[in-house]
């Protein structure tokens, strides 16, 4: 089954798991049958298989399916769920307060969960279009490398040229590019007004100075222009690294207030089955 | 630059999986050693310098920049010491320890405030209703778990077995009869009855609406709480103040019935005999009234209005009391003008067979030679209830006693001495004794109603007359140490009464005027005809006749105290109360006057109700009769004959039953109300009865 043909198939069986919930909540909404603990219930159990996932992660020996697998069916089952939620809200908001911050955290963790699918989904792309792909807990090393290389050029070529103007310029303007923490909301908007910045000034620097530093400047462009690509790196893995931040801890408040949902319910229904 | 260097020489290994890094991770100066497991560094030198060929030779890796330029100290220490930094958790040991404290937080939060004095707000699922405001967090109040904690909560939900029945809570302040979770709180084999009821009248089963459709296919609904129905199945509280929980869906409505259908319009079964279901308890005929009587007294109705009201709900139409309704032609009636029969016979001297008696050597004393009535119902009824088998003379007349067996003769004698002992204790002792009397089956305060006034000094007279030497009788005949009744009797019994005498005779003294007695008791009260003591009603509503009537309904010895109810409840017995209120049978099987024409707060619920005012737009007599077609030809009178076995389903309305198109006229979708509830009551238990008999009682809680 190409990859085409399996997406075709995810989103018919979510049309039809759908259609059948929605039914089902018709059908149960049309009699005195209450519909409310099934629907509970097996949105319960959606929360703990979707929770599974992690620990699906933490197993990669278990032949249970790849993990690749199993975060497409976390997907699909996470959307069926929402469903499931709204109908066990009955498509209104709760009037109880502890019913309020259960379904708020629902909302969260539905909400991170999305923005996880969407991150998951763009960023990747956007790192490979832009380069270079590495691992996030080496670009502190390059950045340092690509600093120490610039470094190495502007010593040389003040060096060969005696003047000093390179080194003003690194101290005064370059040094504080190279050393800052990368910003994050540029990076996302494709911003690139810094490094433009950067080689604008660099472009100007090159009319002032020797052929000598007209060639390092050059060089220290190309490594300017890979440590902004590195800082574009930076934000977009530290997104894809930190959003489970909030989605998982969201996850275990939402398991453990399900549980005590649970209880309630079956405390004060009067025995209503 | 080249970035991804895949040489394991040129390229470290990256472990996020590990709890520490290195703090210079951020500046790109990582040591090669990096944390302890306790997160502790280990920065020291970046190589341990190795003797080879009597040199020190650097061993940094090349991974690090391979051997360093600079080369070990000479006494074999690294020349390249590392900066000591403060590692940090990587990203991964972060996550778990926020998941951590997510859960810590999570659980104190929830312990926090489940078992604080806010946990009922906190975890109540929303403000109830209006309707139960006084409640308050009181959760206590509707659900059994209500006085637990969190610990009580979790300890149900894990070990116990039996689910609460909190429905027995909503039951304490909202009484729903006998069967309260039962469908419209009737028993299965009402239910049922009403089901064959439906069957037997046929007609065609309407189609059910889809989702009703679907949900009868794909769900097991009949089997729903083994046709137990909770109260919370159809009332949802905790909606918010202005909830109304007594909505339900009209799909919901028709889940359980049989015969499914759309709305009033499309598929509702056409109404079989509504409004006029019951029998009313006051028998009134509209036609006579309305085409014969009223003409015949000169009266004209002009408006339905002239005797029904509509009530202050504005739902029901009231009729008229008897003061404004009736009493101008029926007052005089019931006082007995011009009926045969004016006054109740209370006590009377029967004519016995005094010479058989005697013959037979039983003693009976001083009597009336010329004493003629017969035994009445109410004296019978009492003598009966004073222990003497008075049934035993069914069929023989006391005036005729040669064929008597002994038993009756004992028994004749017996009705003979308690006569004259209820007419000298009451020439003697007064109303006292026969309060005394009747207290033996009735209590002290029916007693004293059933005494009514009776004057004492009326009896004083005429007992001297009827019965000269009774005070000596009496005085021998009652044991000074003992009052008890069988110690009178055994004192006659063995011949320690007096000889017989004979009586002056009947209360002639009034006769000779030409006036009756009754007639001097025109406003009803007491007066001696003969030798019997009668009653005359002194209008409606005569406590006298109608304690009687109920005593006669409820009395032990039902031969008697029922011979006694027919002859008070004939239609022309005096006071006539059996012209206009029915008789009718308790689920016991006793019959029972119906005093009342329709009291609202006692009903029971109907399965229908029907608001009249919003249906009277200009108040005129022509929207009344829209629906209320009186049917002249309706033998109305024929379900109050004796022998009637009318049902509420057959019984004869004098109206005609109001077709559906009538209602339908209106009532379609956009125009007017159409839920099953606008018309129909779910529960129909006598919640008036019921909720006074909880009023009195207290609450079972109590």
């Amino acid at each position: 089954m190409t990859r085409v043909q399996r997406r075709i198939a995810m989103i018919v069986a979510l049309v039809c798991i759908s259609a059948f919930v929605l039914l089902a909540y018709s059908v149960y909404g049309t009699t005195l049958l209450s519909g409310q603990k099934r629907s509970g219930w097996t949105l319960f159990i959606i929360i703990l298989f979707l929770a599974g996932y992690g620990l699906r992660k933490r197993l990669p020996f278990l032949p249970i399916g790849s993990a690749s697998s199993w975060l497409r069916f976390h997907y699909s089952l996470g959307l069926v769920g929402v469903l499931f939620f709204l109908c066990h809200i009955k498509f209104a908001l709760p009037n109880g307060y502890f019913e309020l911050v259960l379904a708020g955290v629902f909302l969260f963790v539905t909400l991170s969960g999305i923005f996880g699918l969407l991150v998951s989904r763009l960023l990747p792309r956007k790192i490979s279009l832009r380069g270079p792909e590495v691992l996030f807990e080496r670009i502190p090393r390059y950045n340092r490398s690509i600093q120490e290389s610039i470094e190495s050029l502007i010593v040389d070529a003040v060096r060969e040229s005696e003047s000093e103007i390179l080194a003003k310029w690194y101290r005064e303007r370059l040094i504080s590019f190279l050393s800052a923490e990368p910003k994050v909301w540029p990076h996302l908007m494709e911003s690139r007004r810094d490094l433009l910045r950067i080689n604008n000034e660099v472009d100007a620097l090159k009319a002032t100075v020797s052929r000598t530093e007209q060639r390092a400047l050059e060089r220290i462009q190309e490594l300017i222009e890979q440590k902004d690509s590195l800082n574009h790196a930076y934000v977009h893995q530290l997104i894809l690294k930190y959003w489970p931040f909030f989605h998982v801890p969201l996850t275990l408040a939402l398991i453990i207030f399900s549980l005590l949902h649970v209880v309630l319910v079956y405390s004060f229904s009067g025995g209503l089955e | 630059m080249r970035f991804i260097k895949r040489s394991h020489r040129a390229s470290s290994y990256e472990r996020p999986h590990v709890e520490w890094e290195c703090g210079s991770r951020c500046s790109g100066t990582t040591c090669p050693l990096g944390p302890s497991v306790k997160g502790e560094c280990r920065a020291t030198c970046e190589c341990s310098p190795r003797l080879i060929g009597g040199s020190w030779t650097c061993t940094r890796s090349e991974e690090n920049g391979g051997p360093c330029e600079e080369g070990p100290n000479v006494d074999g220490t690294c020349s390249k010491p590392l900066p000591p930094c403060v590692p940090r958790r990587t990203a991964r040991s972060l996550r778990r320890r926020i998941c951590f404290r997510a859960v810590g937080i999570t659980l104190g939060l929830i312990l926090l405030f489940g078992s604080g004095r806010y946990s009922k707000t906190l975890f109540s699922p929303g403000e109830v209703s209006r309707a139960h405001g006084n409640i308050g967090d009181d959760c206590a109040s509707c659900h059994s778990a209500g006085s637990d904690g969190l610990g009580g909560w979790m300890h149900r939900f894990l070990f116990s077995d039996e689910a609460p029945n909190d429905s027995d809570k909503c039951l304490s302040c909202h009484p729903m009869g006998d069967s309260p979770l039962t469908a419209h709180n009737r028993s299965s084999a009402e239910l049922e009855a009403v089901r064959a009821t439906w069957d037997a009248e046929g007609g065609a089963i309407p189609q059910a609406p889809l989702a009703l459709r679907v949900a009868a296919a794909a769900l097991d609904i009949s089997s729903t709480n083994e046709g137990v129905l909770d109260c919370m199945l159809c009332h949802k509280e905790h909606q918010g103040r202005l909830s109304n929980i007594s909505e339900l869906d009209d799909r919901r409505c028709q889940t359980c019935h049989s015969r499914q259908f759309t709305s009033l319009a499309e598929g509702h079964p056409e109404f079989s005999a509504y409004p006029h279901r019951k029998k009313t308890p006051i028998i009134f005929d509209h036609t006579s009234h309305l085409t014969k009587h009223m003409p015949e007294q000169g009266k004209e109705i002009t408006s339905c209005k002239s005797c029904h009201q509509i009530d202050q709900k504005g739902m029901l139409m009231l009729s008229s009391s008897f003061e404004t309704g009736c009493a101008e032609c029926h007052h005089d009636e019931i006082r007995g003008e011009g009926a045969a029969e004016v006054g109740i016979a209370f006590l009377t001297l029967p004519e016995v067979d005094i010479e058989t008696l005697r013959s037979k050597g039983i003693p009976v004393g001083v009597w009336p030679e010329d004493a003629d009535g017969e035994l009445t119902p109410i004296q019978s009824m009492i003598i009966g209830q004073m222990g003497v088998d008075i049934a035993i003379l069914s069929g023989l007349d006391l005036y005729d006693l040669s064929e008597a067996t002994p038993e009756q003769l004992r028994v004749a004698q017996q009705v003979v001495w308690l006569t004259k002992k209820l007419f000298y204790d009451l020439a003697t002792r007064g109303q006292s004794a026969m309060i005394e009397t009747l207290s033996g089956f009735t209590d002290d305060e029916q007693a004293v109603s059933l005494v009514a006034g009776l004057p004492p000094g009326l009896l004083h007279q005429a007992l001297a007359g009827w019965m000269p030497g009774i005070r000596d009788e009496m005085k021998d005949a009652v044991v000074k140490d003992s009052k008890t009744l069988d110690a009178f009797l055994q004192s006659f019994s063995s011949g320690k009464a007096g000889a017989s005498k004979g009586g002056r005779g009947a209360v002639t003294s009034v006769r000779d005027t030409g006036v009756l007695e009754e007639e001097l008791v025109s406003a009803g009260g007491w007066y001696l005809d003969g030798f019997t003591l009668f009653y005359r009603p002194q209008g409606h509503q005569d406590s006298f006749v109608k304690n009687w009537i109920d005593l006669s309904s409820t009395a032990p010895k039902q031969g008697l105290a029922r011979t006694l109810f027919k002859s008070l409840t004939a239609e022309s017995a005096p006071g006539r109360c059996g012209y206009c209120h029915s008789v009718a049978q308790t689920e016991a099987g006793i019959a029972v006057l119906q005093w009342y024409s329709f009291r609202p707060e006692t009903a029971a619920r109907a399965i229908t109700d029907f608001v009249h005012r919003p249906h009277q737009i200009k108040g005129s007599d022509e929207e009344c009769q829209a629906c209320h077609k009186r049917d002249s030809d309706a033998e109305y009178l024929s379900n109050y004959e004796e022998d009637s076995t009318a049902t509420p389903r057959t019984w004869v309305s004098g109206f005609k039953n109001i077709e559906k198109a009538t209602c339908t006229e209106c009532h379609v979708s956009g125009k007017a109300p159409i839920a099953c509830l606008s018309c129909h009551n779910y529960h129909v238990t006598d919640l008036g009865s019921a909720a006074h008999e909880q009023m009195t009682k207290g609450s079972p809680n109590n």
